[in-house]
């Protein structure tokens, strides 16, 4: 039988996207796989321990490491409750046909694009120098939560949204009050979503290089910090800088950090996904 | 002679300029069945959730007239609308059991409401016995309540409403999305419910309206047509208009 034109152009279609997704996957294991050549021989226990030091050898990422989760932790503890607050205010309470809640949704959506230099150069006239919080952890890590406000918003948002409307009736006509059709209904029901947004935001977060340039991660520190307002360094900020030197050596070691720094994406990304599986038990079975 | 729990007096409700229900009078008696018929539009829907307040959430909407509860007023600005609507439980159209296990859909209610409750565990027995579904139930209690089939899920619709102990259900168009088998299983419930509660149901099946209900409202285009005992609606009307609804000559 001859196949008509539309069954061609159906397989076409598929073969075409199937080529496409193998094709970024192609580069992707290229990438990881050079990474890895590259750094494994400096990848141990000792690189883990060590603190950095100008001989490539004996230089280690703890400080960067810890530096990274520092600033993970703390820019998530800003960045969670502020933006899941405003997604439940602007969805649940704000009158939804208000010009001015409509012009705020639609920057927050514009601010979630913007280029986060920007944020960087905000962060360093408002934290590093108005507020007097100087070239700290807090510093950084509110400068990153502004980044990653809007993303988490929106993401929220969404999430809320999608939450049918006949479980917020239900609930009220059992005589709940809108905070208890809020915390008990609508957020469990939308945290799956919520949950997606964070992971994403916690992402950038520690991939993050440019802002934090700014407000000052050093690329040497010699001392891991002990509390927020002491100077750090990051994994990437860390990565650059090895990246930057002329010596073979230091580039490895840069691909070794980059090892590290997928590591620690990988771990957090994978909690994450853990709590959002939990709450999806009820979704649909 | 059963008293009056619910009482409207020249109820309209408007949407904008529409006028949904037009100059409604009527009475809900204590402990029995109430159905509302009547084509669809004729405002049988808005005029249900105007007995417990649910139409607060529709934009734009306006209610002219008395309802009273218990021989309150329960539009006057000092009244709670929530402590309503913990009294006057509801049945949707379409099921809606919350995101949670089928123990958790029960319990909510009572415990967001402070309701003083010796063991959950009883509560959760007991309502779901009282809606004939503790036998398909009681071996998952703490799995979801999205893996019900639909006629399951109205039924713990109906037990969550239960568990609150509400002096009175109001029912919209509860089995119009079930299957003839579900359906008839729910009017069975409705009637056994009748002897402990105050149930107003509507729908638009005639036949069912004839099955559960001791007393009959029939609207069209927003007014009450006839009210009157559900027999003598459909053996005997004094309107026209019931007449030819019921005998299916339009609707």
């Amino acid at each position: 039988m001859k196949s008509s034109k539309r069954q061609i152009m159906n397989s076409a279609f598929a073969i075409s996207c199937k080529a496409v997704t193998w094709m970024s996957l192609v580069i992707l294991a290229v990438l990881l796989f050079h990474i890895f050549k590259q750094g494994y021989e400096f990848l141990s226990f000792d690189f883990l321990q060590n603190l950095p030091s100008r001989k490539a050898h004996k230089a280690g990422i703890k400080t960067a490491l810890v530096g990274t989760l520092w600033v993970v932790s703390l820019t998530a503890c800003f960045a969670i409750p502020f933006g899941v607050a405003t997604a439940i205010y602007l969805q649940e309470y704000a009158n939804k046909k208000s010009l001015f809640i409509r012009f705020i949704k639609i920057n927050i959506a514009n601010l979630a694009g913007m280029p986060s230099i920007i944020y960087g150069l905000l962060g360093l006239t408002l934290f590093v120098r108005y507020f007097g919080f100087d070239r700290s952890i807090l510093a950084g890590s509110l400068t990153l939560a502004l980044l990653v406000l809007p993303v988490i918003i929106i993401t929220s948002i969404e999430a809320i949204k999608a939450v049918p409307g006949s479980i917020r009736y239900a609930a009220f006509a059992m005589g709940a009050r809108r905070y208890q059709v809020v915390l008990g209904q609508v957020l469990p029901a939308a945290l799956p979503g919520i949950m997606t947004g964070i992971i994403l935001s916690i992402s950038r977060v520690i991939g993050e290089t440019a802002p934090l340039l700014i407000v000052g991660a050093m690329s040497y520190v010699a001392f891991l910090p002990e509390n927020a307002m002491d100077m750090f360094t990051v994994l990437p900020v860390q990565i650059y800088n090895w990246a930057g030197r002329p010596s073979e050596d230091f580039h490895s070691l840069a691909a070794a950090g980059i090892i590290v720094l997928l590591g620690v994406l990988f771990s957090m990304n994978f909690i994450a996904v853990i709590i959002r599986k939990k709450f999806q038990r009820y979704k649909s079975e | 002679m059963n008293k009056n729990i619910i009482e409207l007096k020249k109820v309209s409700i408007f949407y904008g300029e529409n006028r949904a229900v037009n100059n409604v009078s009527m009475h809900v008696q204590e402990k029995k069945v109430t159905a509302v018929i009547g084509p669809s539009g004729c405002g049988k829907s808005t005029l249900l959730r105007s007995l417990n307040r649910m139409n607060d959430f529709v934009d734009g909407l306006r209610i002219e007239g008395d309802v009273l509860y218990h021989n309150k007023n329960i539009y006057r600005k000092s009244v709670d609308a929530a402590l309503i609507r913990s009294q006057i439980g509801m049945v949707f159209q379409k099921p809606n059991p919350f995101p949670k296990s089928i123990y958790k859909n029960i319990t909510w209610g009572p415990k967001i409401n402070n309701h003083k409750i010796s063991s959950y565990d009883e509560l959760v027995e007991e309502s779901l016995k009282k809606a004939a579904l503790w036998e398909e139930v009681k071996d998952r209690l703490h799995e979801s309540a999205l893996a019900l089939s639909g006629g399951q899920q109205q039924r713990l619709c109906i037990a969550r409403a239960i568990a609150m102990s509400p002096d009175v259900i109001l029912m919209d168009e509860p089995c119009s999305a079930l299957d003839p088998k579900s359906t008839l299983r729910v009017e069975e419930l409705i009637k056994e419910l009748s002897e402990n509660y105050t149930i107003v149901i509507v729908t638009h099946n005639m036949q069912q309206a004839a099955r559960v209900s001791d007393k009959t409202a029939f609207f069209y285009e927003g007014e009450l047509i006839e009210y009157d005992i559900t027999d003598k609606i459909f053996t005997n009307p004094k309107n026209k208009q019931t007449e030819d609804y019921i005998t299916g000559r339009f609707g």
